[in-house]
């Protein structure tokens, strides 16, 4: 019932946004903004690009104000445009890195170890852990766990099957069990040498 | 609950797909081994929904005024349309078709004035008795289906003209005393094709084909 009024009273702020009420569109940024702002957060791992993602996102919002199928929900529209500006922000971040490394590896005398903190991250420290695993594997882990979405929700969010969100998720929880394992193990051999 | 069955078990628990009464178990489970708290218990803090995000002061009025910016609305004055502000001469359909139109033209009266050779074969020139002829030999695949359907007597005769322009045009510069005679032989047919046709009468005008480039001789 929540949200069948929810849902009507977002196709109406849609529909007067559309027919140029400013004040419609105002009121839509202020429902959505917190979300938005959290799963760019979540799958960005700081602030500023969240921030630069989240205007994005309500930007090209409004350009496309026309193509939202209203029988869809907007709140989960809004989550795929904040999504997929998050995961092309990660990929382009990743073209600079895996740049960075080569130059890196070819100005020094060609090995490139992965660097291993000193101190291991508790596991409560999410941007540190989610960086280390795929975009993709990311943000289901975001709007699954962090966002509480379903399934089917998160598929139609990621533009995916939702056969493919499970994949994600359990290639992403596998992922970082191995990374915490090998953590550990870091920790472990610490702990030995100190004694 | 053994160790096992929380392995077996733990990702349908992430995945909250566990009745109450497992996932009870599950949890009792952790709560006693020492081993399966270091192998999963990382993962399931990890996992727990971490404290409320806050969205940074004056995040929203910055989104508005970059709205406002790029769309010139300052605030209280209603847009007319959302969609593509700043866009509306594109919105009217037949603006786009006649601009595509004009162009369509444009580029193929174009395209027609640079393609556009010969009107008609070069006159063949006087050929030089004293010089051994040349044998132009046509194979049957240049005998296309062009050629078949073309008016002139013969399948290979079309061809044969074609053949003969080009070889006349290299001729065309060359001194009369070394100019020869062309002789077209048509070697499904086993016989020299007359070319140009056994008269007097200047070779028959080819209508040539538009987007046949001039090279070609026709």
């Amino acid at each position: 019932m929540r949200e069948t009024r929810e849902k009507t009273a977002d196709v109406e702020l849609v529909g007067a946004a559309c027919a140029g009420d400013r004040a419609a569109y105002e009121a839509i940024v202020e429902r959505y903004l917190k979300e938005v702002f959290s799963v760019a957060v979540r799958i960005l791992g700081n602030a500023a690009d969240a921030e630069d993602v989240s205007q994005d996102t309500f930007l090209r919002a409004y350009e496309r104000l026309d193509t939202y199928d209203r029988n869809r929900s907007f709140r989960n529209w809004l989550l795929k445009i904040a999504s997929n500006l998050s995961i092309n922000r990660i990929r382009s971040r990743g073209r600079e890195r895996r740049l960075r490394l080569k130059m890196a590896e070819n100005e020094g005398d060609g090995t490139c170890e992965p660097v291993v903190p000193d101190d291991v991250p508790s596991p409560r420290e999410w941007a540190y852990w989610l960086d280390q695993i795929d975009e993709s594997q990311r943000s289901a882990v975001v709007l699954f766990h962090f966002h509480d979405l379903p399934y089917t929700e998160i598929a139609e969010v990621l533009g995916v099957p939702v056969n493919t969100v499970r994949t994600h998720l359990y290639r992403g929880r596998k992922r970082l069990r191995e990374l915490m394992s090998a953590a550990r193990g870091l920790e472990n051999r610490a702990w030995n040498v100190a004694m | 609950m053994e160790c096992r069955d929380v392995d077996r078990l733990m990702d349908a628990y992430l995945d909250r797909d566990v009745g109450a009464e497992e996932a009870g178990r599950v949890q009792a489970h952790l709560a006693a081994c020492r081993r399966c708290r270091r192998e999963h218990g990382g993962l399931i803090e990890l996992l727990r929904s971490p404290e409320p995000v806050e969205v940074p002061p004056g995040l929203k009025d910055r989104i508005l005024e970059a709205m406002d910016a790029r769309y010139g609305c300052p605030a209280g004055r209603p847009r007319r349309t959302a969609g593509r502000p700043g866009r509306r001469w594109m919105a009217a359909p037949w603006w786009g078709a006649v601009a595509a139109s004009l162009l369509f033209f444009v580029m193929g009266w174009l395209s027609s004035q640079w393609w556009q050779g010969p009107d008609r074969l070069p006159p063949i020139p006087t050929p030089n008795p004293k010089v051994e002829p040349v044998t132009i030999v046509l194979s049957p695949w240049m005998l296309s289906s062009w050629a078949q359907a073309a008016t002139m007597p013969g399948p290979a005769a079309p061809v044969a003209m074609l053949v003969n322009g080009i070889a006349t045009e290299s001729l065309l510069e060359a001194p009369v005393e070394v100019c020869p005679a062309i002789r077209i032989y048509d070697r499904s047919r086993q016989e020299l094709v007359p070319v140009p046709p056994d008269t007097d009468a200047p070779p028959p005008e080819i209508p040539l084909l538009p987007l046949v480039p001039r090279y070609l001789g026709a």
